[in-house]
This record gives C-alpha cells, structure tokens and sequence, in this order.
C-alpha cells in the first residue's frame, strides 16, 4: 500500500469504516433474501446470513486490518483491553504503578532542576552569539575576581570596546555589589549592577517599562544618577506600580531618579542570582564609595560581555583580538611602576580569551553542576531498577497468565498482536506512572532545590517543570513503557500452547523464567548496592565536614553585618560607631562578649597581601599572607585560643596603631615556630617599600578563615580602624544561653544606634556552617534517599523470586518433609539460595563499584572512594536486608503441611 | 458437506477471487455465490475471509473497485481486475498448474 493512501486512510477512518459496514451491510441483505428465496423465514435468514459472515463488526474491522485505521483502533482496543486488566489486578497495578511514579517523578525532578541551573540559555535574544572576555594572564595592581574570571580596569574596556566594532555588535561592562537603598521609609539592602551605556543594547534586553539606559546615559563621572529596577524588585518593593518611573530613591544615600523597569527574568548576565537595580558605571565612587579607580589602569574589576556580529565565529572573534588587544595591553606599562623583567615577559605573553557567554555567569549552576550530574546518574539508575522491578512483576504475572496467552493464541490471535497488547498493557502502566511522576515532580522539585541550594531568590528560578522536562519525561516513560514490557512481553508471546493449557496452575515451562528473573534481581540487587555505596560515601564525606576542627567555637555565637560606608559615613565616622556599638552590645544583657571584623569569617572571603619580614627571603613573588582587620574581643568572642603574648584591647584601637597579631601558621613559616612576639613585619615587599613597620604583639591558634575546609594559612590580623577604607562591618557576638533569644535584642539596639543603617545577614554561626554545608547534606540526604528506594526495590523483587520459587517447590517440600526432612533443612535450602543469589548480585557488583568510584572522588571530603569500610559495609548491609527479605518465603517453606502439599496435584 | 476455505488456503482464496474477477467486474456476494456455483458446491468461501482478502488485493494493486447503486438504491462495491491483476493471476495460474500436475504424479507413482 501506497504511503499516500495510508495516511490517507488515517485521515479517512470514518469514511473507510462507513464503506466497509455499507459492503457488509449489502452483503448480508443479500445473502438473507436468498435464503428467504429458498424459504426460510426472514428472521432465520437474517440469523443465518449473519452466521454465515461471522461478527458484523469483528469483520469489518478484521476487513481494514491492513489499514492504519484499523491498526490504530486495534491499539484502542488493547488499550481498553489493558485498562480492564489493570482494574482487575490492583494490587499488581498499584505496585507497578507506584514504583514507576516514583522512578519517574525522581527523574523529572532532577532534570527539571539541570534544566533550569544547567542547560538554561539568558533570556536574551540569540544569547549563543554572546561571549565573556578574559585575560587570565598576569596583571599589576589591583584585582577583583568574584569568580567569572574576567577582570578588566574601565580604561582597556572602553579601548576594546572602540576598537572591536569589526568583530562585536558591542561589547558590555558590567560589575554588582550590594547597596543601601532607601525609598521613602524603607531602608534595605540591594544587589546593585553597575553597567556599561550600552550594556542593554548588546545583551539586546527590551524595557518592560519606560526605558533602559544608553550609552549617553554614561558619559560623565558621578553625572548620571539614573536607576533602571528588576521586575522583580519592582514587584516586591512597589508592587508593580507603573509611578515609580519618573521617582527618585535614594541609593547609599544619594537620589537617583527611576527611568524604567527591566523585563522579568532578567537580572543582568549572573544567572539565578537577583539583581536589583542596575546604574550606569560612571556612578561607581558613588555606588562603591571605599573603591572608585574607576579610570584607573591598574584597578581590573569590570566583566566584559560582547556580542559577535551575525557570521563571526568565536574563533575568528578570538583571532581578530589577537590583532587588537596588544597595543592596548601595552598601554598598561606606562602606569607600570618598574616592572620586574621576568613579569614583563610574562605581561607581553598576556592575550584575551573567549568563553561562550550565553548562559552567562552562575554560581548557583557552578556549586551545583557536579552534584547535579551524580544526582542523575543516581535517577537514571533508580529507575532502571524501577523499570527491572516491573518487567520482573510483568514476567510473574506472565506465568499467571499462560493459560490466558495459550487461549487467545489457540483461538487464532497472532503473536504479534499478543506482544502488541502486552506492550500497550505496559505502556498503559508507564502512562499512569509517568502522570504520578509528574505530579510528583511538581509538588517536589522546589523542594529539592531547596535542599541543594541555600540563597535561591523565587524570583530568578522557576523550580517547576516545563513543557521541554515534560517531552523528556513522555519520552523515558514511553521508552521506559517498551523496556520493562517487551521482554516479558516476548516471553509471554512464546507460550506453548499445548502445555500451557494442559498445565495446572502454570507448573509448566517455567525454569527459563526463574533464571531471567534470578538474572534481573542480580542487576537490581547490583545497581542498588552502587547507590548504597554512594549514599555512604556522601554521607561519610559530610560528617567529616561538619566534624572538621575550624579552630572556632561556633556554638552560642550570633553574627551580623552592617555598611556604614553605604549610608554615607566617614571613615573616622565608621571607627567611632564601631567601637560604640561593639560597647552597646556588649552590655545587653545574655551577652558575653563582642567582637567586629572587616572580613567575615567562614563566607568564602579572602584577602591577602604580600608582606616583608626582616630575615625572612619569600619563597615567590607572589609569596603571602591572608589579613583581616578585628576589633579587641575578636578571639575570644570565635573562641580562638592565644598561644603567645596578647590579642588587642582598646587602647590599640587607634588610626596609628602598629600592632599586629599573627597566627600559628605564620609563626611557622617566617619564625620557624620561634617566639616572635616582639618582631617586626611589613606589608608589601620590594626594596623600596614605605609602609611602616608593625611589631607581632601575639599569637593566636589557627582556625579556617574562608571556609571550613580551606587551607589553612599565614595570618595576620591587625587593628580594624587602621584599615583606610573601612566598608562593611561583621559582628560576632558570642551570648549565654539561648542564642536565638538575643538575636531580636540585637536588632533592636543597631537600630537604636542609627535607624538609617539596614542590619543584614543576622544569624548564628552555626546556621552560617550549615549554609556551608548546605549542598552536601542536600547531596548526602538525597543519595540516602534514593539508595533506600534503590535498596527497597530490589529486595522486593529479590522477595518476589524467592516466594514464586518456593511456591512452585511446595510439593518437593512436602516430599522431603514426608520423607523425613524437619522444618529447618527445607528453611536453610531456601536461605541458602537467597544467600547464594545475594552473594552472586553482590559480588559480581563489588568490581563495579570500585572502578565507578573514581568518578565521585573529587566531590568527598576525608574518605576515599574505595574506602574499605564503607564498600563491604554497605554490601554486608544489602546482604542482610536480602537475607531478611528471604526469610519470609523461607519460613512459609518451612511451614508446608506435607499431606496439604501432595494432595494438592 | 461441501469443503471450507480455511487459512491455510489464503493463497488459493486469492486465486480464486482474481479469476473469477477476469470475466467481469463483481461484487463481493455475487464472488461467493460464483465461486460455490462454479466448484459445483465443493469450495465455499469463508464469507468472514473474503472481504479482507479483497481488500489486501486492492491494497496490492491486484483489483480496483467503484461503488455504483444497486436497484433498490443500496451503495454497492465492485471490485475488477487490474491490469496488474491479471499478470498476476496469469502468473499464479501457471504455478497452480505446475504445482497441481507436481502433486497429482506424486499420487499416482509415488
């Protein structure tokens, strides 16, 4: 049959169905009017004719069955057929289904979260034809890099961006920091970028409302107070009201006035963060009062993304900029006070690189792309094992149903139709499966977010599938549907009719089951301990992390932060404040003691420079310490212990004051562990170095500073008022008994002190830990969570193969039992098949784990992949729980009443 | 009791048809009736089999049909042979013959 004629008959089916009854119909009367001719009555003619045809519909339908129509309708009928089934075994089909749902819904919600942190592009017009420029070569001066890796100063940007017309549409700058903002009464703090004129213009962003700024909207230093919201913070913080734009507010206390509002979704090129509030850069000395620089060659800080011209590959863009970029580069050493030779080399090697830039920056989708990836390898097998457990329910119910197949294959059905109603059975239960699984996936997927990630803004990420997860789920339950329904689907479809219906109670033809079933139990029982193996690992990892030794005593401390700096105070301000403040809140009650730091410890922060101590030769030029700037009390307050001299009072707290603390780190590198108290140090090296000279007047224990399982190094700790350019404040605050109790005293004396300076981040220390640890108990609690499941599956199947064995040697046990065998030989036969069978699944499993190990050895913290513990443990464990699941049939063996047995056949 | 067409005797159930269609253009009744009229009873067409015989043969460009009205106004289907069809049939003859003389030596001699 012509192609065209059947997708002709597929558009016909009604026509065609009307046709071939009209044949029949004709037929028939025909055929009665003959026997009426020979004298029958009409009636027993009608009969008899009808008889003669055989089933009106059945033939009609029978009449198209080479038709797509009729193969079609042919599948309703399986279908309805499946349904009625289903119906009739719901136990079966409430098992079947659950598991699936559960397989399914585990998968929709991980790929619905990959969807969104990993694969999602910027909502911006053709994001592929952005691109991030770096310059990963070394540089003098001053860098700030919050991770994208691309740090330029204003002046090499505006010089790419004149020069590179060829190449970029245009290229944008673009940098955040957070901002006091205050609208009529509301003070708050607020994600702040800091753009290029055209930074709109090249991402190709349209205004929701009112309009986006241009490049005429950043030509003069501090001359452009203008301010374009998120939609999000529009909403939240205006309620979406359209007046806005023509208003001022008030940024670190200067007004600026509201000229649009930017589309939703958008919140610059950082992905699944929440900007605010985006203010043309030439406001920078007013949005980041500490650091202006901003035409300063050496200040490197701002982000470059260009948009390639439509035909320019990344390649030819990258070959153009080797052209461009070095006379710009150059310019550079003219700011460059005596440069070393060896970084001249170096500097003159410097070129820029490119990185596809549409999906921009995230630091959500980098903290989670490698726990993302385990977590679907860890849903791709639960549901493997899901599939295995159902094909596994499918193949006993297959022995039930021989009888069945053999009657329907007797009275003429094809094989082919019997596997065809078979899969359409599974496919029905994939169907109901994958529906729970979506529904699964919707009430659970923010969830699971949650659990991976501890700063989500609603606002920035849609945690909900979306028709592309959908189409994926529709494809792995179909494909899913086919996996575990064809294979018993095909062995039901060989039954041998003769035994089959001779059989009692499907006795026959049974042994190539038992074996396939045995087979699958082993590949669940095997994946399963894969998983187990993983949880425990993940779990092993995050209980070395919380029981690393920081050095601090976190307990019963509270902590916040406070930006005097943004709310317009002086440095000596600042010092005044701090130090009236630190007094107050020392003298609240539940409060032990106090201390302040210009680095927040445990937030991922680090600050260094390079120092020289007198007798000392550093190892490298880029030899140094890390710093902070405390208060007195610091130590005491994190419970840092001092192991020589003294920390600082408060007579040190003075703009000139030159003592400094150090850390036992440090007294190990630059005094081989001598007592240095006394010493002296200076920051900065080279030979004609102005800073002053600092004398070491203790030594304090060392303890983590950026991280709870950073390096530790060198440290030096030093007065915090005489850092020149002060800017937020952190708070320790260590209480007695309940911290959570001082937490609303404290809010209420910082406002006391100044109503205008927003309090933010105010929590304990260990909820700060736990935040650290957020996506590795997420990661430890999940895989603990889907190796249950793993685990629970295939002890289920393993308990299904084990009863059905014992069911179908009831009467051997009854003979043995006849024959003098006691109730616990006819248990250990069986145990020792369960054991045999676990033995064989785990130990053909164990090599697997092993070599699979490796791959998550980058993601654990204090154990290796191939622990020896945690490998036989968790094989002993599933051991056990397979012993358990085989004890029941086991003792249902045991009890076999030998005359009820051999009676039975 | 007249022989029943059963499956096993598709083949020879398309054969049939084919040519009993070579005279004539005819609707599926009048094949039946032909066929048991021309066997002198023996072969009866499993009326059940006939209709998707014919339309497996129509799907294979063996025979056309047309729908005309009968005299009492009823839409009737009449199938006729192709002109591939009746290469076919010539073709299937052919073979029938061989195959009919094959086996009616092995009963004589064998």
């Amino acid at each position: 049959m012509g192609l065209f004629r059947k997708i002709g008959n597929l558009i016909r089916g009604e026509e065609l169905h009307q046709d071939a009854a009209d044949e029949l119909t004709f037929h028939l009367e025909a055929r009665a009017k003959e026997y009426m001719r020979r004298g029958m009555s009409e009636r027993e003619a009608r009969l008899a004719a009808q008889r003669q045809l055989g089933n009106l519909t059945y033939t009609a339908e029978e009449t198209a069955s080479a038709d797509v129509v009729a193969w079609l309708d042919a599948c309703r009928r399986d279908l309805k057929l499946a349904a009625h089934v289903l119906r009739k075994a719901p136990v079966f089909g409430t098992m079947a289904a659950l598991s699936l749902a559960l397989g399914i819904g585990a998968n929709t919600m991980v790929f619905t979260v990959l969807k969104h942190v990993v694969l999602d592009s910027l909502p911006v017009p053709h994001p592929e034809r952005l691109v991030i420029l770096h310059n990963p070569g070394p540089a003098e001066g001053h860098v700030s890099d919050d991770g994208m890796g691309s740090s330029f100063s204003y002046p090499l940007y505006s010089d790419l961006n004149h020069v590179a017309g060829k190449i970029f549409d245009g290229i944008g700058a673009r940098y955040d920091t957070t901002v006091t903002l205050v609208k009529t009464d509301v003070i708050s703090r607020a994600h702040c970028e800091l753009v290029s004129g055209n930074y709109f213009n090249v991402l190709g962003v349209m205004p929701w409302r009112g309009r986006l700024l241009t490049p005429d909207d950043n030509r003069n230093p501090g001359g452009h107070p203008l301010a374009v919201l998120s939609y999000g913070f529009w909403q939240r913080n205006f309620g979406g009201d359209e007046h806005v734009i023509g208003q001022t507010v008030r940024i670190n206390t200067f007004p600026y006035l509201i000229v649009g509002i930017a589309p939703p979704r958008f919140h610059g090129i950082k992905m699944h963060s929440s900007m605010d509030i985006f203010v043309p850069m030439m406001m920078k000395a007013q949005i980041m009062p500490t650091e202006d620089r901003l035409f300063d060659r050496l200040n490197h800080w701002a982000n470059l993304v260009g948009r390639l011209k439509p035909g320019v590959t990344m390649a030819q863009a990258q070959a153009q900029l080797g052209v461009i970029y070095p006379p710009l580069r150059d310019q550079d050493l003219t700011v460059i006070k005596s440069p070393e030779p060896e970084f001249l080399k170096e500097f003159s090697k410097n070129k820029l690189e490119l990185t596809p830039g549409g999906k921009g920056y995230s630091d959500l989708r980098n903290s989670l792309q490698e726990p993302l990836r385990f977590l679907s390898v860890m849903v791709g097998i639960v549901l493997l094992i899901t599939v295995v457990n159902v094909a596994n329910l499918l193949i006993a119910r297959g022995a039930a149903r021989e009888r069945e197949m053999a009657v329907r294959l007797s009275v003429g059905a094809g094989r082919g139709a019997l596997v065809r109603q078979l899969l359409i059975e599974s496919l029905l239960l994939g169907a109901i499966g994958g529906m729970l699984g979506i529904a699964l996936a919707y009430v659970a997927t923010p969830a699971l977010l949650h659990m991976l990630s501890s700063d989500l803004s609603s606002a920035s990420i849609n945690a909900h599938p979306d028709g592309f997860v959908l189409l994926m789920t529709a494809l792995i339950t179909i494909s899913a549907g086919i996996a575990f329904g064809l294979l018993p689907a095909l062995h039901s479809a060989r039954t041998d009719m003769t035994t089959a219906m001779k059989a009692e109670g499907g006795t026959g033809h049974t042994g190539g089951r038992v074996w396939l079933r045995r087979f699958l139990v082993a590949g669940q029982i095997g994946f399963s301990l894969l998983l187990l193996t993983a949880a425990m690992l993940f779990t092993a990892s995050l209980w070395n992390s919380s029981h690393v030794n920081t050095g601090l005593k976190t307990a019963q401390v509270v902590t916040f932060k406070v930006d005097p700096v943004d709310a317009g105070y002086s440095q000596a301000r600042i010092h005044a404040f701090g130090e009236e403040l630190r007094q107050k809140l020392a003298a609240l009650p539940g409060v032990q003691s106090v201390g302040l730091a210009n680095m927040a410890v445990l937030e991922g922060n680090d600050w260094g420079r390079n120092i020289t101590v007198p007798g000392y030769t550093p190892r490298s030029r880029d030899e140094g310490v890390l710093m902070n700037a405390v208060s007195p009390q610091f130590f005491e307050t994190l419970g840092i212990p001092i192991r020589q001299g003294r920390t600082f009072v408060d007579s040190d707290m003075a703009t000139a004051s030159t003592v400094v603390v150090v850390n036992t780190a440090f007294v190990k590198r630059y005094f081989r562990n001598n007592n240095p108290v006394g010493a002296h140090l200076q920051f900065g090296g080279g030979s004609g170095n102005k800073n002053p000279m600092l004398t070491i007047a203790g030594v304090v224990a060392d303890s983590e500073h950026s991280g709870l399982r950073a390096k530790i190094q060198p440290f030096v700790y030093m007065p915090y008022v005489t850092m020149p350019d002060l800017g937020a404040l952190t708070f320790y605050i260590r209480t007695r008994g309940d911290e959570n109790g001082v937490m609303d005293t404290i809010r209420t004396a910082v406002r006391k002190a100044d109503h205008a300076l927003p309090i933010y981040d105010l929590k304990t220390m260990d909820q700060l830990i736990a935040e650290n640890l957020f996506a590795e108990r997420g990661m430890a609690i999940l895989s603990v969570v889907f190796a249950g499941l793993a685990v629970l599956l295939a002890i289920v199947g393993l308990y299904g193969v084990v009863a059905y064995s014992v069911s179908r040697r009831r009467r051997e046990f009854g003979i043995r039992m006849a024959v003098g065998a006691d109730r616990t030989r006819v248990l250990g036969i069986v145990m020792k098949e369960t054991a045999l069978l676990g033995l064989a699944s785990v130990a053909c499993a164990l090599p697997i784990v092993l070599a699979t190990g490796r791959l998550v050895r980058s993601a654990l913290y204090g154990v290796q992949p191939n622990d020896p513990y945690i490998c036989s443990g968790a094989a002993l464990l599933l051991f056990i729980a397979a012993m358990l699941a085989g004890l029941i049939p086991a003792a249902s063996a045991a009890r076999t009443d030998p005359h009820v047995a051999l009676r039975a056949e | 009791m007249p022989r029943v067409l059963s499956k096993p005797l598709q083949g020879s159930l398309n054969l049939l048809i084919l040519k009993t269609l070579a005279n004539e253009p005819m609707h599926g009744y009048a094949i039946t009736n032909r066929i048991q009229q021309v066997s002198g009873d023996v072969l009866q067409v499993e009326e059940g089999s006939l209709y998707p015989a014919l339309h497996r043969l129509e799907q294979d460009g063996l025979i056309s049909s047309e729908w005309t009205l009968s005299e009492t106004n009823r839409r009737v289907r009449f199938y006729k042979l192709t002109a591939r069809g009746k290469r076919q049939l010539e073709a299937e003859t052919e073979d029938w013959e061989k195959i009919n003389a094959a086996i009616a030596k092995v009963l004589r001699f064998a």
